[in-house]
């Protein structure tokens, strides 16, 4: 480790849980690019690694306004996979349920190994829930659709994670994935500025059209998190260049706590050194996206929407 | 009377679920009754059933029960000629030996399938509407599957009751000196249970990209519920395997709906501890396969 400048982060919160302590003893400053538990800086006053991805409890939290404003939903059923990001991802929406007055119907979580979601998904309909959020990774996206669809449940609105928003879910669901709604924290067509780099800005689009011509596909949001993690550390280490003529860990470590700023995935601010949940990030905003004819919309918030939600599910 | 037809509606969709255990459990209870080899790559061949058939619905949507007239011979001559290059080595070796070997098959076809298809989660909607069935909401494919499942197994238990071949699998399993004293080919015997016990996980492996959702490392997921099922419907007997597996979908579902799928995974696996422990022929344990 003594020759090791700066490290790339795993993806996902159980992994980067696992190495953060391994991070933090050797002291090598870090941006996780996908990892979003509060778990490794929540009280945890990390002094090496921030967190450049938003927060779990962040991801759905918007479907919860509006499932309300739009959709006049009484009621929600809370259903998420028994791992750290969909518990994140449910203390969200229960968090923003009580504080909306929207009462919970259900809430309830399962194991990682579920095949089958039908006895879930029937229980959030006999307890009368007109939406139903939460999930997990792709399958269960997958799962608890095909369960909702397969038991005949009409909902108000259907949002889950992570799944929902993969370009595949359409693909695999056909006709059933159109007005469910996911959450979206990168989108191709979003327009951020990035960072100046040798002069010249690299820019979302930029990102983007590189992207396609040397892979010949949109890229994905971990794609584009992996890129704005590699802008914000080359950052940090021009920045201890300038400033020590050498790459200094403590320099790079001191950038990556203390700016704020835009790299082509969004926002990026964390929680300053020396507080206990110091790397936290406080800065990224999620969108809520939905699948409308074939096409990945984002419905929410309202100053940043391409279309008008669908309410009820499925279409 | 409302609680009754819940309890009754929950058992249904648990048999649905467990029709696809039951095939899985079937072909890894056939290949331990004949060979005692604790195949643990039969996770994998469920895996490979299931790309068969995902990738016959994308490329000419061929509909999963038609894809079985592909996934079901290709699992099966790929089956025979694992058993006739590798498996037929360490027959009659210690059970480390088959189990390591088996192992080391299950990695290979893993990380050979993650190279070809990607880890990329796989899957495609076929009949996936409701139908009104004794007064309950279910899914058509799921009746669909639960339906050719069935037949599956019938076939299964036909092939073995009345044909030359099935009846000397039978014979093998039971006892294979004699067998081999009567004449019967017991190496091709061995053969044969390996590819149909690879069949038999290639047809529930078809199923998977409709039902659950399939990429390289599904079989995981399966094999060890198979193994609950194994061990709880008694070691070899293909009866029980099959009866194990139809329970073993409806406890999972009822618990799940009365109270949470953590304490169906607990009480499954709890089960097999007591009968182990009661009953260490399992529930419906004998030797014959």
């Amino acid at each position: 480790m003594d020759r090791v400048d700066f490290l790339f982060s795993p993806y996902g919160s159980e992994l980067t849980a696992a190495v953060a302590s391994v991070i933090e003893e050797l002291g090598v400053p870090t941006a996780a690019s996908i990892v979003a538990t509060l778990a490794p800086w929540k009280g945890k006053n990390a002094k090496w690694m921030t967190q450049f991805s938003s927060t779990a409890p962040l991801y759905l939290m918007g479907s919860v306004d509006l499932a309300i404003e739009r959709a006049e939903a009484k009621n929600i059923a809370i259903l998420y996979e028994d791992t750290p990001f969909p518990i994140g991802v449910a203390d969200g929406l229960r968090a923003r349920a009580k504080e909306r007055g929207l009462k919970i119907a259900m809430d309830e979580k399962y194991d990682k190994a579920l095949t089958d979601w039908s006895p879930l998904v029937s229980k959030a309909r006999s307890l009368g829930a007109e939406f139903l959020a939460g999930g997990g990774y792709y399958p269960a996206a997958v799962g608890i659709t095909r369960a909702a669809a397969g038991i005949g449940y009409r909902l108000k609105l259907l949002a889950l994670v992570v799944g929902a928003a993969d370009p595949k879910f359409v693909k695999d669901l056909g006709i059933l994935a159109e007005g469910v709604a996911g959450s979206d924290i990168w989108l191709p067509s979003v327009k951020t500025r990035g960072f100046v780099v040798e002069g010249a800005t690299i820019a979302n689009e930029d990102f983007v059209r590189s992207y396609k011509e040397e892979f010949k596909r949109d890229p994905e949001y971990w794609s584009a998190a992996g890129y704005g993690a590699g802008q914000l550390l080359a950052q940090a280490v021009n920045d201890s260049l300038k400033r020590a003529r050498k790459v200094d860990r403590n320099l790079t470590r001191d950038f990556l706590f203390n700016f704020s700023g835009e790299t082509i995935y969004g926002d990026y601010g964390v929680v300053k050194l020396g507080q206990p949940d110091a790397g936290m990030q406080v800065r990224k905003q999620h969108f809520v996206i939905q699948w409308q004819k074939g096409k990945k919309e984002v419905v929410w918030p309202r100053e940043l929407a391409s279309a008008e939600p669908w309410i009820g599910w499925p279409r | 009377m409302a609680d009754l037809l819940t309890f009754i509606e929950f058992s249904l969709r648990g048999l649905m679920v467990g029709a696809v255990y039951a095939l899985m459990a079937m072909g890894l209870s056939l290949i331990f009754g004949v060979m005692r080899v604790v195949n643990v790559a039969h996770g994998e061949f469920l895996m490979l059933g299931g790309y068969v058939s995902f990738f016959a619905w994308s490329s000419v949507q061929l509909n999963p029960i038609a894809s079985l007239f592909v996934a079901m011979p290709l699992l099966f001559f790929l089956g025979m000629t694992i058993q006739r290059l590798f498996i037929e080595r360490v027959v009659g070796k210690p059970e480390l030996s088959s189990l390591m070997l088996c192992f080391g098959l299950s990695i290979i076809l893993l990380q050979g399938a993650q190279l070809l298809f990607t880890p990329d989660p796989r899957g495609f909607t076929w009949l996936l509407y409701p139908v009104r069935l004794l007064g309950w909401n279910f899914p058509m494919y799921m009746l669909m599957i639960f339906a050719t499942s069935m037949a599956i197994a019938f076939a299964l238990f036909l092939f073995l009751k009345a044909t030359r071949w099935g009846k000397a699998i039978r014979a093998v399993s039971q006892n294979y000196e004699v067998a081999q004293a009567c004449g019967i080919d017991a190496r091709k015997v061995r053969m044969l249970s390996f590819g149909c016990g690879a069949a038999m996980a290639g047809a529930a492996g078809a199923f998977v990209p409709v039902q659950f959702s399939l990429s390289p490392g599904v079989g995981h997921e399966f094999i060890l519920k198979s193994f609950a099922v194994v061990v709880v419907g008694g070691l070899g007997s293909l009866w029980g395997a099959f009866l194990a597996g139809l329970l073993l979908g409806i406890v999972e579902s009822l618990i799940t709906f009365y109270f949470s799928s953590h304490l169906a995974q607990l009480t499954f696996y709890a089960t097999i501890i007591a009968v182990l422990l009661v009953r260490p022929g399992g529930l419906f344990g004998s030797a014959e396969a």
